[in-house]
């Protein structure tokens, strides 16, 4: 079934309390914040014993109003499924630590590497974008979750640029089911995405339409691809991404023990090795937002990464670019979309470019990634 | 020996048919030098049922306990 540990839901908001501004809540009468403290010693002990819940407290909802809020690990396998009882609301957080010397972050086979940031990979850019930025399709609502991933990179097909991700990510519903609609070509694809702004695509942009490829389900692909073509002056034209800035225009294979990094909508910019090639592996999908599982598809040829602890990819960093983890434009290896808590898996980037090609070039055009061409 | 790769094909899908086996690949083992077949299963159950070989032609074969692979 389709959840937060995959695509990473945010789920409605039922707020107990009416909405007080925080000087009312001052001034007036107690019975929100009592009930409030009522809830919280009600629900407490036994969501303390959830795994990935952090802790709670008594604080404001999007809309000003009182709600428990429950803080959740964001990085932790589980963070999906902790559910919200009705009076309050989900906080994704990083874990509380005390803080004493900065640390770097850590992912997969290899210490070091991230460390922390000031750069938001979820908050609206002003436009043109950076990709490595939440995103997703404007109407993956759905069954009382919305979805969304990661705008992770550009591609160019003769003249037009494309956002790539994956297919889950842009055009995973297929069927009519919980929201009466489809994925379509043409459709707005948005930055954030819906699960980064409350659900409501108001607050989100349209940075570019919809090409659906129906990438997956098949039983010839080899690739979990999602594209969408760039709104005019909404994505940054040299293909820069957050944390990484602009890449080579050119690829390189994969190979056992190669460092790597990503910059995605959960994550951030992480690092870690490649810890397997050619492997066989069999990913289950849902058929549109927590519709529940659908199909299994059944990849070769797979890049497989070392994730120990979800650091290095969770669920939203789906559509991310695994690139060599070298200063200056580094070049693409791999197009991210699946994995476990100890592993993560991409799509190798020559098969992504590839399937591009076949689908959009006409027999004419290459589809190539937008990046810095190296010198002669 | 045959090359590892052509070793994988020929028995990924029997390694993929064994009930937890959620993927296969081409990995080193713990020495971080030699290539070995790495075998992916769902969980600790299900990897100890699993009838996997220690060793294929030659190469070394390894059960991971990963968990499922689940679109992030």
């Amino acid at each position: 079934m389709k959840h937060l540990s995959r695509r990473l839901f945010l789920r409605a908001v039922l707020v107990l309390a009416s909405a007080l501004s925080v000087t009312s809540i001052l001034s007036a009468a107690p019975g929100p914040l009592d009930k409030a403290y009522s809830l919280q010693k009600r629900v407490t002990g036994q969501l303390m014993k959830e795994p990935g819940v952090l802790g709670t407290a008594i604080g404001l909802d999007a809309n000003g109003a009182v709600a428990l809020v429950i803080y959740v690990d964001v990085a932790h396998p589980n963070a999906g499924n902790v559910k919200a009882p009705l009076g309050c609301t989900i906080q994704l957080t990083d874990k509380f630590r005390a803080m004493g010397k900065p640390g770097g972050g850590s992912a997969g086979g290899k210490p070091g590497g991230g460390g922390g940031t000031a750069v938001s990979h979820t908050a609206i850019q002003t436009p043109p974008i950076l990709l490595g930025t939440s995103g997703g399709w404007s109407k993956d609502l759905a069954n009382g979750y919305c979805c969304g991933g990661t705008f992770g990179s550009l591609v160019q097909v003769g003249t037009k640029q494309y956002i790539l991700s994956n297919y889950h990510v842009m055009e995973a519903d297929i069927v009519s089911g919980g929201n009466g609609t489809t994925a379509t070509s043409g459709d707005p694809v948005i930055q954030p995405g819906l699960i980064d702004v409350n659900c409501d695509g108001t607050k989100a942009q349209a940075v570019g339409s919809l090409v659906k490829l129906s990438s997956i389900p098949s039983s010839t692909s080899n690739v979990d691809v999602g594209l969408a073509l760039v709104n005019p002056g909404m994505v940054s034209a040299d293909g820069a991404i957050l944390e990484i800035g602009t890449i080579s225009s050119t690829t390189v294979a994969a190979s056992l023990n190669q460092a790597v990094k990503k910059s995605g909508r959960t994550t951030g910019l992480s690092r870690s090795t490649i810890v397997g090639l050619n492997a066989t592996i069999s990913v289950a999908y849902d058929n549109e937002c927590a519709g529940g599982q659908a199909f299994t598809q059944t990849y070769t040829g797979q890049i497989v990464i070392g994730n120990k602890g979800s650091k290095f990819l969770n669920s939203g960093d789906s559509g991310s670019l695994m690139v060599e983890d070298v200063a200056t434009n580094p070049r693409a290896v791999g197009l991210l979309y699946a994995g476990s808590s100890t592993s993560a898996i991409a799509n190798p980037i020559g098969d992504v470019l590839a399937f591009i090609t076949g689908a959009l070039g006409g027999g004419v055009d290459t589809a190539t990634m937008v990046g810095v061409s190296p010198a002669p | 020996m045959r090359d590892i790769n052509a070793v994988l094909a020929a028995n990924s899908k029997a390694l993929m048919a064994e009930p937890g086996v959620v993927g296969v690949y081409v990995g080193l083992a713990p020495d971080q030098k030699t290539q070995c077949l790495k075998v992916m299963i769902k969980d600790r159950e299900a990897a100890a049922r699993a009838k996997i070989p220690k060793e294929i032609e030659g190469y070394r074969v390894i059960k991971e306990v990963t968990g499922e692979m689940r679109a992030l």
